[in-house]
């Protein structure tokens, strides 16, 4: 479990360099959901699941819903 | 031309001699080529300070978190600061003080409720910004360029959310209503309630949640759930938490519970409702 832990926690640090080096903004919006479900699953290991069921749903959905919606209003989502 | 002359051309007097004046332009040029090169120069220069001065920070920052990890006292010992009576109290009287079997839930909604309560003032203020900077009103110009295309529903989104979404509203409403007795609670439950929401407008486009989600409820839910939260969060003020009885207690906490959530979940489809279209 503990070894569980660690690859998570340094997939964590993976998944927070790779979201800053995307090219595109929105690699960078779908890289840091995943970081949001990572960071949830870390909550669950840490027995917070209050944490975790929120985490999931504010840093893995309802975050990438809103930036995906602020780069549609800035049309950085169209082809150049 | 000299000034002189040219005033004295202008009351009247006799005509100027003009000259034609050979500017140079070769000796100009150069002149502003040369500006350019140590425009550039400047550029870079600047990107190589900023460069250097951004690795000195990092590490100066980088040295002193290490540093302060060292520092900071061993996880779960016994003299750590942290280890003081109000955990003591927290857990041990929290379930006959609050009446909620979470022991979170009891912590976040009573003992911490003004935080709580500003945290749902935040999200209040939060969409009302929103509104006033993208609402489609005359008079906004940046709630007017807000284009409404024409809705298709895709078949794979909205054959999946149909199956879905009755599971996710389902789990959304029993975290937010077994907030006081299992995890989940205010904002965990109304983030997801949101989220739902978001999901059903994305399937099946917005006019689907105007049959039950209309700005007027939109308004009412989000007002009457601050107020039910500050009226509810008064009486546990003033009345102090042993004045009720137990069971009473309970059902206060779960009514702050779904206030919160409800506060929550409209704040989440507004501001996405906001940004797509400019109005729910």
């Amino acid at each position: 479990m503990v070894i569980f832990e660690l690859l998570l926690l340094i997939l964590l640090i993976c998944v927070a360099v790779a979201s800053m080096l995307q090219k595109s903004l929105l690699n960078t919006v779908l890289v840091f959901s995943i970081f949001g479900i990572i960071n949830s699953v870390i909550w669950m290991l840490l027995r917070s699941p209050d944490l975790a069921i929120t985490e999931a749903a504010v840093g893995a959905g309802v975050s990438g819903v809103l930036l995906l919606l602020t780069l549609k209003r800035i049309d950085e989502l169209k082809d150049k | 031309m000299h000034k002189t002359d040219f005033l004295k051309w202008v009351n009247g007097g006799s005509p100027v001699r003009l000259k034609l004046e050979r500017r140079d332009y070769i000796h100009q040029n150069t002149r502003n080529q040369k500006k350019e090169i140590s425009d550039a120069d400047r550029i870079k220069r600047f990107n190589r300070l900023y460069t250097i001065l951004a690795i000195i920070i990092g590490l100066i920052l980088l040295v002193s978190l290490v540093g302060l990890v060292f520092t900071i006292p061993e996880f779960g010992s016994e003299t750590n600061p942290t280890n003081n009576e109000i955990v003591e109290r927290y857990v041990g009287h929290g379930e006959e003080e609050t009446g909620a079997e979470n022991v979170i839930a009891g912590m976040i909604l009573n003992y911490r409720g003004f935080d709580t309560f500003g945290e749902s003032n935040v999200l209040f203020l939060a969409v009302c910004c929103v509104m006033l900077l993208l609402m489609k009103v005359p008079g906004n110009s940046l709630g007017a360029d807000m284009q409404d295309d024409d809705f298709e529903e895709d078949m794979i989104l909205s054959g999946v959310c149909k199956v879905l979404l009755p599971c996710v509203l389902v789990f959304g409403v029993s975290v937010l209503f077994g907030g006081h007795t299992s995890p989940g609670g205010g904002f965990s439950g109304g983030s997801i309630l949101g989220a739902a929401l978001i999901l059903c407008s994305i399937a099946f486009g917005q006019k689907s949640i105007h049959r039950f989600f209309t700005e007027r409820v939109f308004n009412v839910v989000r007002v009457s759930g601050l107020m039910i939260y500050a009226i509810m969060f008064g009486v546990y003020i003033y009345q102090g938490v042993n004045g009720i009885e137990s069971d009473l207690a309970h059902y206060i906490v779960l009514v702050i519970d779904i206030a919160v959530g409800l506060v929550v979940m409209s704040t989440m489809y507004g501001f996405y409702s906001f940004y797509t279209k400019g109005e729910l």
